[in-house]
């Protein structure tokens, strides 16, 4: 059988995305069957929500990946294309589906509910189809819209926002655009409310999942935005170079920084907030709030150190990877340092509290090293905007 | 011998280089450069794929740094650019892709909040003239009207000196037409000194004052249309004079044998100076190159 299909594949998919696709899906099938075996604190209900949430977004990205390989082999017309087609779809389904579904009837008897948003979850598989079509209808409306939205920049930061995206440009001054964005905040945070004061102990379950689930899609979100920025340095940078009132180098550098870095931060900071009154178990014990300090410095940090890689990274390819894996990492991390690092009983013996501190301080000095030696390289430059050939 | 033509003084020019070399990964992209421009020409550059001119536009503004050479903007260093010489300095890229995200109408306005002598009524005129909606999202235009709408941004700011990288490669004939008329006009009326590179020779006869080819890392050629022309030309020889012609004739570029064993030869003379004595033999012939014969003969 021709080896066309199986390449086209793995090339929609990444050659080096697939691999840690795969293992990330694995290591977050285990905290969904955990937090369905008994009542975990509400701390490891958060850290579970973190790594749930992943399982989501793999689910949304192979459903994208598939659908965009089927369009473009049929497209291509690439011989044999189905059967890999049939098969990688299979062995999808058996992987984020039936295992689940199995693993939970037989370990879990007692919370089969949990089945059914494993299987919410898997709908993200045809959410790319129904997008497709949304998107197709919502641009025929956009364009018969009569005026644009307007935007009132006030800083060099919010400018340089502007060019890295929607996601972290200024808030439209136009009436419409606010309503609807007003609609969209509420009608997310509305599930929140819900599930936060409903008395059924499910419902409860689920807030700390749709917190972290928030943290994620908007840190992707974010990420995806400046990576794209970070990709188009040919059209982005020479604009922003060439544009005037942006102020001397050193200001621009600023700006630079402000515009990437603010907004993922406020959000990834007010997601750790969020998360601590939503797990209000975490404020009856002193370790537990260390936990919680620490977890959120080291992902504070990562989140850092992840922008100012992508500000200076070369290559379309490296930059790919890097989004992704430092959109999985912290994911991984944080729960893990929530956790499992300081246990009680760990704590109290002198040799795995050394080991600790030493592990925290490694986690927070790696990142600290990396935005130094990132922000030195940018500093040394006439600009912040220079191209950068790969 | 190239007809390259003497530097202007920096402080005269509104873009100047000066011994440009740049590297990528071992590979000499460009090799000595210095080309100046003089205020109020309209200079095309021209080159095969891959001769540098992207690379060269770039260094020129500042957006890649030379491994050795200085440029300079509007009197001020091209990688120390103040705020005063860009709001003078319109840049159209060779694929617009900034601001995607936004509608057409918003990214104008917002673009245009920028500049203090931005030209609102002529960003409205030529939305109506090129038929683009301005509520229309930029990700939704083709190559060619997003090739349009980044020229509108970059004229509606009336500026002093305009580069332009491959402009009118992704534009049909009738705006190709338009935006050479614009240039002309710009050009005559209010000075703009504009410098764009093209593949598409035919562009440069229309408006060009001044014509720079890049060949090869190395500028070939840089002087004025007229000149160009009126200083090269083709010389044909048939086998028997091609027999006896010596292996380097002054002022020669370049030579090609024939198949019938004649040769061609393109010759370049000094202004005022006579063609070779061989030129006027029987089974001599001149032909006349216009600039796109001229490119080929240089690059091919």
């Amino acid at each position: 059988m021709s080896r066309i299909a199986p390449n086209e594949l793995l090339a929609t998919f990444g050659f080096e995305g697939f691999a840690p696709l795969c293992a990330v899906y694995v290591f977050t099938l285990g905290p969904a069957l955990l937090v369905g075996t008994s009542h975990l604190p509400g701390s490891a209900a958060f850290a579970v929500g973190l790594w749930t949430s992943g399982a989501f977004i793999i689910a949304l990205a192979s459903g994208f990946c598939l659908s965009r390989f089927a369009w473009d082999v049929r497209e291509l017309r690439l011989p044999a294309y189905r059967h890999v087609l049939f098969r990688i779809v299979s062995a999808l389904v058996s992987m984020t589906l039936v295992l689940p579904v199995v693993l939970f009837w037989i370990l879990v008897p007692g919370a089969r509910h949990w089945i059914l948003l494993i299987l919410a979850a898997h709908l993200g598989l045809v959410l790319p189809i129904t997008l497709r079509l949304i998107r197709f209808k919502g641009r025929m409306h956009r364009a018969s819209l009569a005026r644009a939205p307007r935007y009132s920049v006030r800083s060099a930061s919010e400018a340089i926002g502007m060019f890295i995206g929607r996601s972290y440009s200024p808030l439209p001054t136009e009436p419409r655009a606010l309503c609807f964005l007003a609609v969209g905040v509420f009608g997310w945070s509305a599930p929140l409310a819900l599930l936060l004061t409903s008395t059924h102990p499910l419902w409860n379950d689920l807030a700390p999942l749709y917190v972290a689930l928030t943290v994620v899609l908007s840190w992707g979100w974010f990420m995806t935005g400046l990576a794209r920025f970070a990709r188009n340095r040919l059209g982005s940078f020479a604009e922003l170079a060439l544009l005037p009132g942006l102020g001397d180098s050193a200001n621009q550098r600023r700006a630079l920084y402000r515009a990437a870095l603010t907004r993922p931060l406020v959000m990834v900071a007010c997601g750790l907030v969020v998360g601590i009154l939503t797990v209000g178990s975490a404020w009856h014990s002193p370790v537990q709030l260390a936990r919680f300090s620490l977890g959120g410095a080291i992902l504070l940090t990562f989140c850092v150190s992840a922008v100012f890689q992508l500000l200076n990274l070369k290559s379309a390819v490296t930059i790919r990877t890097a989004v992704f894996m430092q959109s999985i990492v912290p994911l991984i991390l944080a729960p893990t340092l929530l956790q499992f690092l300081p246990a009680q009983a760990w704590l109290s013996h002198p040799g795995a509290q050394r080991w600790f501190f030493i592990t925290a301080f490694i986690m927070i000095a790696v990142p600290i090293c990396t935005i130094w030696i990132y922000a030195r390289g940018l500093a040394r430059q006439p600009h912040p905007f220079l191209e950068m050939p790969a | 011998m190239t007809l390259l033509a003497e530097p202007i003084a920096q402080a005269e020019s509104p873009l100047h280089c000066e011994e440009i070399v740049k590297r990528f990964n071992g590979d000499t992209v460009l090799s000595r450069i210095t080309l100046s421009i003089a205020p109020g020409s309209i200079l095309g550059l021209v080159g095969r794929n891959g001769a540098g001119k992207t690379t060269l536009i770039r260094i020129l503004l500042g957006l890649l740094v030379p491994d050795s050479g200085v440029a300079s903007v509007l009197g001020d260093p091209s990688l120390a650019m103040t705020d005063a010489s860009k709001t003078r300095l319109g840049y159209v890229p060779q694929q617009p892709e900034a601001l995607g995200w936004m509608r057409v109408g918003a990214m104008l306005d917002f673009v245009g909040s920028f500049y203090p002598r931005w030209d609102r009524q002529y960003v409205a005129d030529s939305l109506l003239r090129w038929n683009i909606a301005p509520a229309q999202p930029l990700a939704t235009l083709s190559l060619g009207e997003r090739q349009r709408v980044a020229l509108i941004r970059a004229l509606a700011t009336r500026p002093e000196l305009l580069v332009m990288d491959e402009p009118a490669a992704a534009l049909d004939p009738v705006a190709r037409r338009d935006l050479l008329r614009e240039l002309a006009l710009r050009a005559g009326e209010s000075g703009t000194t504009v410098l764009f590179s093209t593949h598409i020779v035919s562009d440069l006869e229309r408006v060009a004052s001044h014509v720079a080819c890049l060949h090869r890392n190395r500028l070939v050629m840089n002087a004025a249309v007229d000149e160009l022309k009126e200083r090269h030309a083709l010389l044909h020889l048939n086998a028997e004079v091609a027999a006896r012609v010596p292996a380097k004739l002054a002022g020669e570029l370049s030579r090609r044998r024939r198949s019938d064993g004649g040769l061609s030869l393109l010759l370049v003379r000094d202004a005022g100076a006579d063609w070779p004595l061989v030129s006027q033999q029987s089974g001599a012939q001149m032909e006349v190159l216009d600039l796109e014969d001229l490119f080929i003969e240089l690059t091919a």
